[in-house]
């Protein structure tokens, strides 16, 4: 009895045993497993519960003129907040909301109003820096102030669709705020800290510096504010006197393709802006037209044709034709833009007369696969590369491909049945002006940053026209300016080559001919050019020629920018007047 | 009981200066802020608007009417560098520090 007694209880002492030891094992195999196998994971757990991290926003760069005067700039600002449910008693949130409708100078009924729900709602968003880093520093119970940025423009709506805008994010959302995100962002850094159980740093604790802030670029324009303002006051008086729909000035330096002022309208305002509205009326405001609108560019488009002719000595300024009325080609009457004829012409007295069937004249002795090479190389139908995003390519439609039919030689030799951007209008007359050479239209000088800065160089594109070529070309455009039929344009004391252009615009099945684009580009002064004026006003309604509603815009622009830019007059002494 | 005593000062000192360098810190933070409000401030000072309105209001000025153009038979001297021989490099008292040694040519 006692034998099988002892034997039970050394059988229920082994399978003690045993079981303890097995739990000793999954003891052990289990610490390997948290200590060894998932330790990453624990820790990181561990670390998350009492180390806190704080970004550190990098300030966005500023975007400068030409001569280093910001156009947007960013400033720290406080983001106001209240927690309603902080307040014990009324009495303490009348006490809050008085002190804070104090400092922030905002009526008292208006935070009762926002705080009557009770939940968590942001008062103020952009308040002062000192303002709000004063309330911060009171403590109050249930105000959150929170360190944000905002970006503010000093010279007011100044070049808003070039410039762009961004969002509540601080992230460029359209324009060069966009295009040039990753630079004037920069990036921001990371600090890690131990936290007490209130949230709050410990000093003592670790302070780790997980990623070092760096700070966005600064990006140096090649717009001058002067002329930039100059340009934008100019074409609202023009937009108000002519009543237009719309309108672009673009100046160009043509020894650089440096941009020196470019606007459009209609636009919209940089300081008022409505980011929740998304009617497309009001999208379409945020385009900047003058890289991204098409137009047909009527008889400006002349100095091409007449290039494609020059050129090689097909034609020579003083070569004549007789131009004896109206002229059909494929079925289409072709005429001059006022009905008028003038026999025996020159090639400079097409350009000066603006002569459509003179114009047609040309493009065909020059044959429709060199005039379509030449269109080309002056850069239509193809981006600019300004590096702005958005840019139209423009439709040309050449000989030999599917949809070009024999009669757009003749309509696209005064510029109509093709399609163009402002900026390759700008650039394409700057080649001209610069004795042939095509440059690459920039907007960006520099970028400046605290590791150094990037300078943007003249880019030279091709050469389209020969430099004997672009110097009988712009003798012609200078009588053409100064003895044609647009003394608007001229420049006391200066002297000026350029073409003027009146285009219908395109309908259903044709043109309307109750309303144009009237348009001028030209440069000054001849013969050593230093300033390149594109201008173009949208449906004028008291007037529709480029003559009279554009040319007078070139030449109060030319009068004012070349003193400024102390480009000297052409005579040697004298007097200019205003 | 020193040593308890010596670990309870290090530890003291050492939030001390932890705290020290947080304010510091805080304050650095700050003074970068008001750098850029204070940039922020001579752009908006510096805006065209804000000088025509100055030169209209305040100095009663009018924009120019007229532009005076005159040709100099002189022709301009490179750089825009001071004519040699007409601005002394130093002045009377400066060539005689420099002759006695006390200051560098």
């Amino acid at each position: 009895m006692a034998a099988a007694s002892f034997g039970i209880a050394r059988w229920r002492l082994i399978a003690l045993g045993l079981l303890l030891a097995a739990a000793t094992i999954g003891i052990v195999l289990r610490l390997a497993q948290l200590q060894l196998f998932d330790y990453t994971e624990y820790r990181t757990e561990a670390q998350s519960s009492h180390e806190g991290q704080l970004a550190v926003q990098a300030q966005r760069g500023t975007i400068r003129d030409r001569n280093g005067f910001p156009l947007a700039v960013s400033v720290p600002v406080y983001q106001v907040a209240l927690h309603p449910r902080a307040w014990a008693t009324s009495e303490a949130a009348d006490r809050v909301r008085q002190i804070v409708a104090a400092r922030l100078s905002v009526p008292l009924e208006r935070l009762e109003a926002a705080t009557a729900p009770g939940r968590w709602v942001v008062v103020q968003p952009n308040v002062p820096y000192n303002i709000g880093r004063g309330l911060g520093a009171l403590a109050l119970p249930g105000v959150e102030t929170t360190l944000v940025s905002m970006r503010t423009y000093p010279e007011g709506n100044l070049a808003a669709p070039l410039l762009g805008f961004v969002g509540a994010d601080q992230e460029g959302l359209s324009g060069l705020e966009a295009d040039f995100q990753r630079e004037l962002a920069g990036m921001a850094g990371a600090l890690a800290f131990e936290r007490d159980g209130f949230g709050q740093p410990i000093p003592i604790g670790d302070h780790k510096l997980l990623r070092l802030y760096e700070a966005g670029q600064d990006l140096v324009l090649t717009l001058d504010r002067y002329l930039q303002r100059l340009v934008e006051r100019t074409l609202d008086e023009a937009m108000t006197k002519h009543k237009a729909s719309g309108g672009t000035i673009i100046m160009m330096d043509p020894r650089t393709g440096e941009v020196l002022a470019m606007a459009s309208r209609p636009t919209y305002d940089l300081t008022k802006l409505d980011l929740v509205s998304t009617a497309p009326q009001q999208v379409a405001q945020y385009r900047n037209r003058a890289i991204t609108d098409l137009y047909e560019p009527g008889s400006v488009f002349k100095i091409i044709t007449m290039a494609s002719a020059i050129d090689g000595g097909i034609v020579t300024p003083s070569t004549t034709y007789y131009d004896g009325g109206p002229i059909v080609r494929y079925g289409w009457t072709i005429n001059t833009w006022n009905g008028g004829h003038y026999g025996t012409q020159t090639m400079t007295d097409i350009l000066r007369t603006s002569n459509n069937i003179g114009a047609v004249w040309v493009a065909e002795r020059a044959g429709a696969d060199r005039f379509y090479r030449y269109v080309r190389a002056f850069g239509f139908g193809q981006p600019t590369g300004i590096g702005l995003s958005g840019e139209a390519s423009g439709r040309i439609r050449a000989s030999g491909e599917d949809d070009w039919k024999p009669i757009d030689l003749a309509t696209n030799s005064f510029g109509q049945g093709l399609s163009v951007t402002p900026i390759q209008m700008a650039a394409a007359i700057s080649a001209v002006a610069n004795g042939g050479t095509l440059l690459r239209p920039t907007i960006v000088k520099e970028l400046r940053g605290a590791q150094g800065s990037r300078a943007f160089q003249p880019v030279l594109v091709r050469r389209p026209l020969t430099e004997k070529g672009a110097a009988l070309l712009q003798e012609m455009l200078n009588v053409t300016a100064e003895k044609g039929g647009s003394p608007l344009a001229m420049v006391p004391g200066y002297h000026i080559a350029g073409k003027t252009g009146t285009a219908d615009l395109p309908a259903v099945g044709g043109y309307n001919r109750s309303t144009t684009i009237a348009s001028y580009g030209g440069f000054a002064p001849y013969p050593v050019p230093r300033l390149v004026v594109v201008v173009k006003i949208d449906e004028p309604k008291d007037q529709i020629y480029g003559s009279l509603v554009a040319a007078p815009i070139f030449s109060s622009l030319m009068r004012q920018a070349l003193p400024y830019l102390g480009i000297p007059p052409s005579e040697p002494v004298r007097i200019a007047k205003q | 009981m020193g040593v308890a005593f010596l670990l309870l000062l290090q530890v003291s000192r050492a939030a001390a200066v932890g705290y020290q360098v947080q304010q510091l810190q805080q304050a650095k933070n700050d003074v970068e802020r008001q750098t850029y409000l204070l940039e922020a401030e001579m752009a908006s000072l510096q805006s065209l608007d804000r000088i025509e309105r100055e030169a209209r209001t305040r100095l009663k000025m009018q924009p120019a009417q007229r532009f005076f153009f005159v040709t100099v038979d002189q022709p301009s001297r490179e750089g825009g560098q001071p004519p040699v021989g007409e601005v002394p490099a130093h002045p009377w008292w400066g060539s005689i520090l420099v002759a006695l040694g006390m200051r560098g040519d």
